[in-house]
């Protein structure tokens, strides 16, 4: 009996499914590999979503070049699912733009010259995109007119707080994951930014931006949504959120309560702030995870009442009234799995005492002192 | 214990375990769905197996025939090639083309689990190897017209590790 992989006289015909079941076996570079092999190998490759997801072919143009009617790129005779395009100048996109666009899922704009109007002639031709990245765009004209198409399909939003985003998140009815760079400007600008926060607010389960004093009384202020006690974020489960330094100018610190309150679902949670954060009347039943960057806080056992479900605390740099603290909210929190302190200063020379805290359920404990 | 008789493409008849019958899911629904009764003695015909074949699957079902049903596996996790049992690797060192007629029978019969340690199988047996190995493995003959086969070899270069 010979065994099995030597050549045999004869070609099988495995049906379809079989060896797509076996493809689905296989990592990239051996899928890569038998869809090169012949063409029904490559036929069934490519018209298998799971596979061609998996190859994630990516269309790259990355070199410093002008993208006008002479352009004419070699496109692959591939699903590309994928595109980067960075330190281009994009003049013209009738041309080679649409037969890539439509099949696009994942489009990356990096570094790039373009005028808004044509930036939205391309995502006219992209329906089935569900990740956009907009970074470093150099815009060349900002006339554009109201988009005439939805991105219905658009999940995960990364932009800049600027024109681009006025004009795109209106079109967005499905988005999920907002991740905005944001930076203090003028008030109007502000106020335009949470608005159009507000607009998808129902739809939004992650949020990562830096909170302005405008935006902190339009969006978390009292309004008519917390007069109704409705919540603000009704579907958020993870935010990121920069105090901008304005917010505190008037107050020694932030209580991060109303916030809790206003994102009932919220799973993780991410501060970054200079200041006092006030922890008291916290009541966060759904909190898994909390980071706090570069913060104060006098009362962190305040979390053991407010966050029964809490698994990771990260604290990184700022500082704590003393050692003991940190240990206290140990004991206090039986779910706790991981804790991770950087370099909080206490403001007590006390030494910690371990004495009364029973590590037992943590998994995690790494200590760093700066 | 009740036993049935299945007759395969080239004639020949084998009474079966009732049970380990019905690790084949065809034999189950011909059974169960449309009422085919054993009792009247009369073979299932297996048109598209041969006997050598059947045999082989027998063996196999008889062995696994009190596994628990598998867990449902995520469509997205990785999918492992390396948790094949050992006895099912010596049950599947044959030619290849024996390998592949318990795949096609398999298939017919409709048997999940003997297809997937038979498709895990072949997948181990791609795995390192060049386009070009690959087609002398299973004798594929590359009908690609003259210089395609380059350039989808240069489209690989397109793709990137998969991102989160």
């Amino acid at each position: 009996m010979s065994s099995a992989g030597e050549i045999v006289g004869e070609t099988f015909e495995l049906p379809t499914e079989i060896l797509e079941e076996i493809f689905s076996h296989l990592t990239i570079d051996p899928l890569c590999n038998a869809r090169s092999t012949c063409r029904r190998w490559k036929t069934i490759v490519d018209a298998k979503q799971s596979l061609v997801e998996k190859l994630n072919f990516t269309f790259r143009c990355t070199k410093p070049r002008i993208l006008d009617t002479d352009y004419q790129p070699e496109l692959a005779d591939v699903p590309i699912r994928s595109a980067i395009l960075s330190l281009v100048e994009i003049v013209e996109i009738d041309a080679w733009w649409p037969p890539l666009g439509s099949g696009l899922t994942t489009l990356r704009l990096f570094n790039c010259k373009v005028a808004l109007a044509r930036l939205m002639d391309m995502l006219r031709h992209t329906p089935n995109l569900v990740n956009l990245t907009l970074k470093s765009l150099e815009y060349t004209s900002l006339e554009c007119a109201a988009p005439d198409f939805q991105l219905d399909r658009l999940e995960k939003l990364r932009i800049k707080e600027d024109s681009m985003f006025e004009v795109l998140i209106p079109i967005c009815p499905k988005l999920k994951r907002l991740f905005l760079e944001s930076y203090y400007s003028e008030d109007s600008k502000d106020s335009m930014c949470c608005k159009l926060i507000k607009n998808v607010r129902l739809t939004l389960e992650e949020l990562d931006f830096t909170l302005s004093e405008y935006g902190n009384q339009y969006l978390f202020g009292i309004n008519e949504l917390q007069a109704k006690s409705e919540p603000i974020f009704p579907n958020l489960k993870r935010m990121d959120i920069l105090f901008h330094d304005e917010i505190l100018m008037e107050s020694d610190g932030i209580s991060i309560a109303p916030y809790l309150k206003a994102m009932p679902l919220l799973e993780e949670l991410c501060i970054y702030t200079s200041h006092c954060v006030e922890l008291d009347g916290l009541f966060a039943t759904n909190l898994k995870k909390l980071t706090l960057v570069d913060f104060y806080s006098n009362d962190l056992d305040s979390l053991a009442a407010g966050a029964p479900k809490l698994r990771e605390l990260q604290l990184d740099g700022g500082g704590v009234p003393w050692w003991g603290d940190i240990f206290e909210v140990i004991d206090k929190i039986p779910t706790l799995r991981c804790l991770e302190v950087s370099g909080p200063e206490p403001i007590s020379s006390e030494q910690p005492c371990l004495t009364n805290a029973r590590p037992n359920n943590l998994e995690v404990l790494s200590l760093l002192n700066n | 214990m009740s036993t049935i008789k299945l007759e395969t493409s080239d004639g020949v008849k084998f009474t079966v375990k009732t049970q380990v019958a019905k690790c084949s899911g065809t034999i189950r629904t011909m059974l169960e769905d449309i009422g085919i009764n054993p009792q009247d003695g009369e073979a299932i015909p297996l048109s598209n197996v041969h006997s050598t074949i059947l045999q082989k699957i027998l063996v196999w079902a008889e062995h696994h025939v009190d596994d628990p049903e598998p867990p449902r596996e995520d469509a997205d996790a990785a999918k492992r090639t390396d948790d094949i049992c050992s006895w099912d690797e010596d049950f599947l060192k044959v030619d290849q083309r024996t390998l592949f007629d318990v795949m096609l029978a398999a298939n017919y019969l409709d048997m999940k689990q003997l297809i997937a340690v038979c498709c895990k199988t072949v997948a181990n047996m791609i795995k390192g190897k060049t386009a070009d190995q690959i087609r002398r493995t299973f004798n594929i003959e590359n009908d690609f017209p003259p210089g395609e086969e380059d350039k989808i070899r240069l489209r690989n270069q397109f793709c990137e590790e998969r991102s989160r």
